[in-house]
């Protein structure tokens, strides 16, 4: 009986040791948790102004990049503005002494023909209109003499006329 | 008959002086073939016809010709020689029958004239006949001027 109560008591003692070293264990762990809790707090604080400060500086970055990236494109954009202009300006030039040069050519050439052909139109028209003068006062004068003479006289020029082909046909 | 009817046949030819006075006498040969009144028709012409055609186109139609006659009239006509005058005016009765007779002369044979006015003849005659062209007008003169 005794043994059996020194063997309880032994298992009282070793499961108030048990108890003991399960406390201990759970205050040192609760101690080390709080511990970690702390510093985890300390390192996501350091990581949030470390990302906040990095945000900053990409934001820097990016601002600098957008406004180097606009100046090269503005400064690439005006030459080659300026080169496009250039380019176009003499092709219009090429262009504008060809055309000009073609359209002096072509029009000297016309001149000197419209020249001649005026001349020689000219010339035609003083003729032609020269002989229909010429015709209109002859025509005019056959008229003026026909009507000037009287009839006996016509009758009389008839009548020479058909001897005079009688004449011809004796002959 | 018929002798008498070609004495008168020659008469009626020879009086034809001008192209109309052919026509004329052939337009009353149609008329007495289709026995209408010719001779009315001839009266209606008075001054217009001279006095020797009227009279022998007359005396043709007293003896009531037969269409033979008239056939042979019509063909007498056709075959009368056409002298073309050009001249300034238009001439009275009496210078064409002066000219005709001057032309049958010329010629020894019945002739109708056909008178054509121009009056860039000036003056003179231009006188055509058997296809042969006799330039005696003022107007060639001066255009050879």
């Amino acid at each position: 009986m005794d043994l059996i109560l020194f063997f309880c008591f032994i298992n009282f003692l070793f499961l108030i040791f048990l108890y003991v070293r399960f406390f201990r264990f759970s205050k040192t762990i609760l101690t080390r948790e709080d511990a970690l809790l702390v510093q985890m707090k300390k390192q996501l604080e350091r990581l949030d102004r470390t990302a906040v400060k990095q945000e900053d500086m990409l934001e820097q970055g990016l601002a600098q990049s957008r406004k180097h990236l606009l100046t090269t494109f503005n400064d690439q954009l005006e030459t080659d503005v300026k080169l496009i202009g250039k380019h176009l300006d003499e092709r219009i030039q090429e262009y504008t002494t060809s055309i000009f040069s073609r359209t002096d050519d072509v029009l000297s050439k016309a001149v000197s023909k419209s020249e001649a052909e005026i001349i020689e139109a000219k010339k035609n028209t003083m003729a032609d209109m020269e002989k229909r003068v010429q015709e209109l006062i002859v025509r005019a004068a056959k008229i003026s003499i026909a009507r000037g003479l009287s009839l006996s006289v016509h009758e009389e020029m008839v009548k020479r006329a058909i001897e005079e082909v009688r004449h011809e046909l004796s002959e | 008959m018929s002798s008498a009817n070609n004495q008168l046949i020659q008469h009626v030819v020879e009086a034809v002086e001008t192209i109309k006075d052919r026509d004329l006498v052939v337009e009353l040969c149609a008329m007495e073939l289709e026995q209408k009144k010719a001779k009315a028709v001839l009266a209606d012409y008075g001054d217009n016809l001279n006095q020797k055609l009227n009279d022998a186109v007359c005396s043709f139609i007293d003896t009531k010709p037969d269409r033979a006659s008239i056939f042979r009239l019509i063909k007498a006509l056709e075959t009368i020689k056409t002298i073309r005058l050009t001249v300034a005016f238009y001439p009275a009765h009496t210078a064409i029958s002066q000219w005709h007779a001057m032309c049958q002369e010329m010629v020894h044979a019945p002739v109708s004239l056909m008178i054509i006015k121009d009056k860039t003849i000036a003056g003179g005659a231009n006188i055509e006949m058997d296809g042969r062209l006799f330039r005696y007008s003022l107007g060639d003169e001066m255009e050879k001027l």
